[in-house]
Order: structure tokens, then C-alpha cells, then sequence
């Protein structure tokens, strides 16, 4: 996209108020046409629930999804579900807020399992505005059973309008300038004035969102996966949580900052945060790939997990 | 944006640097329009659980994206073996592939990582893409026996700003 080029003014002619509002009304234009571009989408997001049964204890049977930070506001647009498991149970895709309800609800979603190698498939298109509480996506069956090979898949989108903090972007609509100004400079400064923050904060709020989870369950050993640095990667931020019936920690490492997780209680959701480094390059160029572990187990983990986000 | 302020005169050199200057700001804001996205599997390869059902992820784009790297890892104790990632259309209908097949193979080494990549960035090269809305399914498929771990990556990319 190529912005409108503003009309010139020239030395010793005469700067009439037409022409001056004639760029005001160009540059409105091209600020307004960035901020009706405003959404940027996540990759697909997969979140895996291989071997979960409806037996498992409530956490086992959730994730939570949250955004790096509250400047970072995100929607989720869609959710996918799939499963493959013996026919007969079904199974439901519940979300909440953690510590409440998402407003607005969400409706869960289910679907019937078909056989071990029938995809069964639900997906719901509500919206979910991810809160700075967090989004606990859980599954839950009707009746004995395990799921073989499963998983949600979300489709996120962020707002480079609203980052959540100052400075949101609200336009750019100008007054123009007329005949009876009777100041000219300073009515000209308060036009560029509020063009000028208009289109600052149209580059303040450059951030798109870009996010993949990593998650193993019963693990006793080193977990690793890779990202390509050369996918933009310019680092970010990481949400963990771990959950196990006895006590157990891993900690992260790789291109991510090193920390502990650790937990006894099989019903407590232990949420770690942190930063992650790179240099970007090609995305031949293995040597900088980000390195993503949850290693130095202490025990064996039922669940853990790695949110990974960048920009 | 580096807004001059005017002092009472209006000078139409400081007006063509203002309007200018928000002109450049706006256009190098419009012009990040492209991003690249991942997409990743990780999985066991366990032979006692078959290639059916065990070894792939689907999914279907929010947005078109146009494919760039897809990449192998393989770890296993057996040097020899052959993992294969591909990306396809999950219901088989390859039309919205263009026929193409999308894969690449890596033979294991003796308890060691290796990788493989097969590179769509070449403009001379195939270009793949996938559609919004439609199902994909990346997997990862071995020739015989057990694989340790078995990882595929897929680098797309997309059209950063949408309406």
C-alpha cells in the first residue's frame, strides 16, 4: 500500500486553506485505511490432548492459554477440535476464564467419537477475548473413555489498534483550516499536532502476535522442540504450567530464560513466565533456531507446557 | 512522526517536511504487511500405534499463506532409518495443492539429531499455497520400525495486516 502523496507548497506562492486541507484530508484517509487493516492472525495454534480420559483429574484435562502481557491483547476467532477414539463417548471442548467466566460466554462445543481412525470433528467461530486472566480450554467425556489422538487447534488474531494500554489508536479525523483563522501557525500546529500522534501511534502499535505450544505429558526425560529463528522471530515472551500428583519440577532452558517449575498438588496449575531471546536469520539457517526445553525432570511430570510467543 | 511545530510563520518548506514526514511514517507502517508463521509436530512414531492416527496434526488457515520451509528432525538409536515429513490436504482432495507433493526425507543417525529441509523460497522454485479455510495435515510418516522423537516444522507466510 502507498500513501497519497501530500500536494507541495512552494516558496513565495500563496498557501491557501484548500490545499492545506486537501493533505489533512489525504493523510486522514491513509491513517484510517491502516487502521481498517488492523488485525494481524496468529499461526494455527495446536494444543495436543493425546491419552487424555475422562477420568483424569480436572487439570489434567485443561490447558490454560494466555496472552504475554496486558499490552498484548489478543482475540481468539476460532477453535477447532478433533478427535480420534473408540466410538461411543462423547466429548465436550469447555473454555472459561481461570478464576471465573468468560464474558461474553462461550458455548462449549462437542462432538461423537467415530472410531480410531475417523476423525470427528467441532469448531466454533465465537469470538473469545482473551482476558489477562487466561483462557482454560478443558475436555471432558460422557462416558468411560480415552482419546487416542487428539487435539484443539486456536486461531488467534491481534489488534494493532488496541494494545491495551496507551496509545490506542482512535483515527485521525482533522478540523480544517478556513479563512478565519485568525492564527494560522497555531491553527496549523494543533491539525499536525493530532496527525502526528495519530500516526505515532498507528507504528507504536506495531506488534502482531505470533504463538506455539509445546506439551508433554508423563514425561521423565528432556523434552525439546525447535522454531526457525529466521520466521521473524525477534523474541517475546513464555507462558509454562505444570501439573503432577507427586513432586516434580523441569526447568527451561534453550533460547528461552531458565526457570523453574515445580509442583506437588495434582490439582494445581503452576504458571511460570519468561522471555525469549534470538537472532534472527534465514530460515535455513539452523544454528540460531530456537531451542525450546523442559528439561532437569525431577520425577515424572503429568502435564507441562510451553506457550511460546513472538513478534 | 517528528512533527516541526510552526513559531507564527507558516513556511511552505516546513509545511512539505511535515506533510512529508507523516506521509513517511504512514507508508513504512503500511508496508509491514508480511510475517512468517510456524507450524509444528512432534511425535513418538511408535509402531504400535500405527501412521493412521498417530502421526499427524490437521488444520485449516485462518488467512491465505504461502508455503516457505518445511524442515525434519529425527533422534534415534538405529542409524538408517527413514522419517519423511509432508504437508497435504487433509481430505486428499490435491487439487488445492496443485498436485504438488510436499515432503522431505531424512535418515536417522545412531543417536543423533538430524534435519532436513526442503526450501520453497526460490523464486524460480514451485510456489505453494495454502488456502484459508481449507484442511491441511502436516505428518510424519518412518519406513520400519520405532523412531525415538520425530519433529516437523512448516514456515508459512502471510499477509500481516488484514481488514
Amino acid at each position: 500500500m502507498k500513501s497519497v502523496v501530500p500536494y507541495t507548497f512552494r516558496t513565495a506562492a500563496i498557501v491557501d486553506g484548500e490545499t492545506i486541507n486537501g493533505n489533512l484530508r489525504r493523510q486522514a484517509s491513509d491513517v484510517a485505511r491502516n487502521l481498517d487493516a488492523r488485525y494481524t492472525y496468529c499461526p494455527p495454534i495446536i494444543i495436543p490432548f493425546d491419552g487424555v480420559t475422562d477420568a483424569l483429574t480436572t487439570q489434567l484435562r485443561t490447558v490454560l492459554f494466555n496472552r504475554p502481557s496486558s499490552t498484548n491483547p489478543i482475540e481468539i476467532v476460532r477453535v477447532e477440535f478433533f478427535v480420534y477414539a473408540a466410538s461411543g463417548v462423547t466429548w465436550t471442548l469447555s473454555a472459561n476464564e481461570l478464576g471465573g467466566v468468560l464474558t461474553p460466554p462461550w458455548g462449549s462445543i462437542t462432538l461423537a467419537t467415530a472410531g480410531l481412525t475417523t476423525e470427528a470433528y467441532a469448531v466454533s467461530t465465537t469470538v473469545i477475548p482473551v482476558s489477562t486472566f487466561g483462557v482454560q480450554f478443558q475436555v471432558s467425556g460422557s462416558a468411560a473413555g480415552t482419546i487416542t489422538r487428539g487435539w484443539i487447534v486456536l486461531h488467534c488474531r491481534a489488534d494493532r489498534g488496541v494494545q491495551g494500554a496507551a496509545p490506542n489508536h482512535a483515527g485521525y479525523t482533522p478540523t480544517y483550516v478556513d479563512a478565519a483563522s485568525s492564527s494560522a501557525g497555531s491553527v496549523l500546529d494543533t491539525q499536525l499536532t493530532a496527525l502526528a500522534t495519530a500516526v505515532t501511534n498507528d507504528a507504536t502499535n506495531v506488534l502482531d502476535l505470533r504463538c506455539q505450544c509445546f506439551l508433554a505429558r508423563n514425561f521423565t526425560t528432556t523434552q525439546s522442540w525447535n522454531l526457525p529463528s529466521g520466521a521473524g522471530m525477534t523474541g517475546l515472551a513464555f507462558n509454562g504450567n505444570i501439573t503432577s500428583a507427586a513432586l516434580t519440577s523441569f526447568t527451561t532452558a534453550g533460547t528461552i530464560s531458565a526457570v523453574l517449575a515445580s509442583g506437588s498438588n495434582i490439582n494445581t496449575n503452576i504458571t511460570i513466565t519468561g522471555t525469549v531471546t534470538n537472532t534472527v536469520d534465514a530460515p535455513l539457517t539452523t544454528a540460531s533456531d530456537v531451542t525450546i526445553t523442559m528439561g532437569t525432570v525431577a520425577g515424572t511430570v503429568s502435564l507441562g507446557y510451553i506457550f511460546v510467543w513472538w513478534s | 512522526m517528528a512533527l516541526v511545530p510552526f513559531s507564527g510563520l507558516v513556511t511552505a518548506a516546513l509545511l512539505n517536511s511535515n506533510f512529508d514526514d507523516a506521509r513517511a511514517a504512514i507508508t513504512t507502517q503500511a508496508a509491514a504487511n508480511f510475517a512468517d508463521m510456524v507450524v509444528l509436530h512432534k511425535s513418538l512414531l511408535l509402531a504400535s500405534t500405527g501412521t493412521a492416527v498417530s502421526d499427524f496434526v490437521d488444520f485449516s488457515p485462518e488467512d491465505d499463506m504461502e508455503l516457505r520451509v518445511l524442515r525434519v528432525y529425527a533422534t534415534d538409536a538405529t542409524a538408517g532409518q527413514i522419517v519423511t515429513a509432508t504437508l497435504a490436504v487433509a481430505n486428499g482432495d490435491t487439487t488445492y495443492l496443485c498436485d504438488q507433493t510436499i515432503s522431505v526425507p531424512v535418515t536417522t543417525g545412531a543417536g543423533t539429531v538430524v534435519q532436513a529441509t526442503a526450501d520453497y523460497r526460490t523464486v524460480t522454485s514451485t510456489r505453494v499455497r495454502l488456502l484459508k479455510g481449507v484442511p491441511y495435515r502436516l505428518s510424519l510418516g518412518r519406513d520400519t520400525g520405532t523412531i525415538d522423537e520425530a519433529r516437523a516444522m512448516v514456515v508459512l507466510r502471510t499477509v500481516r495486516r488484514r481488514a
